[in-house]
């Protein structure tokens, strides 16, 4: 199964991610690969193996609806890469009005 | 004539303390921008979110409530996008098993509107744009938040139609203790889809809108699209599908840019959030918690013996309901007394002074002892109404009548006493009486105003007819 230019270019966009023309014929051979290993997979009989989702079977995990401490303003700002008046700093996302 | 096919998609911010996957505060209005944040709404590499089992449970309870089917399982998925106010460039939200689907939700007129779908999900951050910066300011307080999204099948016609369901969702919300469901918050917001075709034929071009902060402004985008979409098809032009914003000051849609692609959520099972079971015995607790829904309490009111409408009224409103149905089992006389107040006098000195029955001083109680009082003839309704700001801010309304002294005057002998004094102090007056019999009236004023408005006025007028007449 190969995956193609077109889909290569679909798929750094959705993940924004830039690429050289190296790398980028370099990963599109891995995933053509891994698509491939998938069709091969899809070739097997499993018409007698029960669906698995999941590999861990663990359901059911909740946690009491308790309000605990939330972090210093200033920790959870300490990872932000500009700041101002409290907020997080990010290029303007919307048009002027 | 063209019909319009309308569908609304409502999100709701769930009532929790904590937040949807973390122990942080899931309310946030009014605090300082980042202050309510952990690893985990931050999105930082590492954490794990942890499902609140309350929200589930409220899901559920509202999911039952819009009679939906609720699946024996139901996970959550990652709706993956890139946006500032959601950290994790995904969302946490429901995709193939929700909490509910293929409910619905019945008209006063007895129609049934189709509900596809409930899910729970979490809410984004805030985005803050200051005017003509390059940059936006991001606040994930609200990062996190618990929210349902539901969407409605495109069954609604009018946009009355469309407040109307509205109105029900925020009264089922509200009673079921689910949500605030208060637009003017932010608890409730709605986005409507709107498209008109010609009656029995294939649906049209739908139209988005979005950012509707009302009730009225729903209503009020569905009637602007209608007229706007009705006049492109009428001269011959076509609906273009998109998004549209609404301008409340211009009372009008506009267009928003169309995004570059078309959305690729990129859906997959979350790995952190495993699978919950909703085992009947879950639903069992959940149903048994379940409160009375409003329809089955306008049902009790008209039984009770209220009008339709002031039955409607009250049992829409959880506050308002609430209060009545304390009053009702204090209260003596008639129910629909009770509910006029309310929904008279009540609401219009509380409307007057800007505030919620909730934040008055009113109680239940109080309220049915002033009425009691006009029943019991001890004052006039005039009397109760006077004294009806005094009893809303928590006065007891039996030790204002006592200490103003504004008990009527039951007394037949005092009152003719009164009586005779205005008729022999205005003997010009009692001429004209002869003339005209409706002067009378101008001696009833005095004799009321002599005794303070606490003589009983049929009393005061049938001896004036005796005497004069």
């Amino acid at each position: 199964m190969e995956l193609s230019d077109l889909e290569m270019a679909h798929l750094k966009r959705l993940a924004r991610l830039e690429l050289s023309r190296e790398e980028t014929a370099a990963l599109q051979k891995d995933l053509s690969d891994i698509l491939g290993y998938f069709d091969q997979l899809r070739g097997l009989d499993t018409g007698g193996v029960e669906e698995l989702v999941r590999p861990i079977t663990t359901v059911d995990v909740f946690r009491e609806d308790v309000i605990r401490l939330s972090l210093p303003h200033e920790k959870a700002m300490s990872l932000a890469v500009e700041a101002q008046e409290g907020f997080f700093r990010v290029p303007r996302t919307v048009e002027e009005a | 004539m063209f019909e319009a096919v309308i569908g609304l998609e409502i999100h709701l911010a769930l009532r929790t303390g904590s937040k949807m996957f973390c122990g942080c505060a899931a309310e946030s209005l009014g605090l300082l921008p980042n202050v309510n944040t952990c690893p985990v709404c931050l999105g930082l590499p590492g954490s794990l979110p942890v499902v609140n089992r309350e929200a589930i449970e409220k899901a559920l309870r509202f999911s039952l409530a819009l009679n939906c089917q609720v699946p024996e399982v139901t996970q959550f998925h990652r709706k993956h996008y890139y946006y500032p106010d959601a950290p994790k460039n995904y969302q946490i939200s429901q995709f193939d098993r929700p909490v509910g689907e293929h409910g619905f939700v019945e008209l006063e007129a007895g129609r049934r509107i189709g509900v596809t779908r409930c899910h729970v999900e979490e809410d984004a951050g805030r985005s803050v744009h200051p005017p003509y910066a390059p940059y936006s300011l991001v606040d994930l307080n609200r990062a996190g938040a618990p929210l349902i999204e539901m969407v409605t099948e495109p069954d609604l016609r009018t946009p009355e139609e469309a407040r109307e369901f509205l109105v029900k969702i925020r009264a089922i919300a509200q009673a079921l203790d689910v949500s605030d469901a208060s637009p003017e918050a932010g608890k409730m917001r709605a986005d409507v889809n709107v498209s008109i075709r010609l009656p029995g034929e294939a649906l049209g071009t739908k139209v988005e809108v979005k950012n509707l902060n009302s009730f009225k402004s729903v209503q009020n985008a569905l009637a602007f699209e209608i007229k706007r979409q009705t006049d492109l098809l009428e001269s011959g032009r076509s609906v273009l599908q998109e998004t549209r914003g609404w301008n409340e000051g211009g009372q009008r849609t506009y267009s928003m840019r169309s995004k570059e692609e078309t959305a690729d959520y990129r859906y997959f099972p979350d790995p952190d959030l495993p699978p919950m079971r909703v085992a009947e015995k879950w639903l069992e607790t959940v149903r048994a918690a379940t409160p009375e829904l409003p329809d089955a309490k306008r049902e009790r009111y008209r039984e009770l013996g209220l009008r339709a409408f002031d039955a409607g009224l009250i049992a829409f409103d959880v506050e308002l309901a609430t209060f009545f149905d304390r009053a009702v089992r204090v209260y003596e006389g008639e129910a629909q007394l009770l509910a006029n107040w309310l929904n008279g006098d009540v609401a219009g000195h509380l409307n007057a002074n800007d505030l919620a029955l909730s934040r008055s001083k009113l109680s239940p109680e109080n309220l049915a002892s002033l009425l009691t009082l006009v029943d019991e003839g001890a004052i006039s309704g005039k009397t109760a109404k006077d004294v009806l700001p005094l009893v809303i801010d928590g006065g007891d309304p039996k030790t204002i009548v006592e200490e103003r002294g504004l008990k009527q005057i039951t007394d037949l002998g005092a009152i003719e006493a009164l009586v005779d004094a205005v008729i022999a102090a205005n003997p010009a007056v009692v001429e004209r009486v002869k003339e005209n019999p409706k002067v009378i009236n101008v001696l009833l004023g005095q004799v009321m105003k002599e005794s303070r408005g606490k003589a009983k006025p049929d009393a005061v007028r049938e001896l004036l007819n005796e005497k004069l007449g």
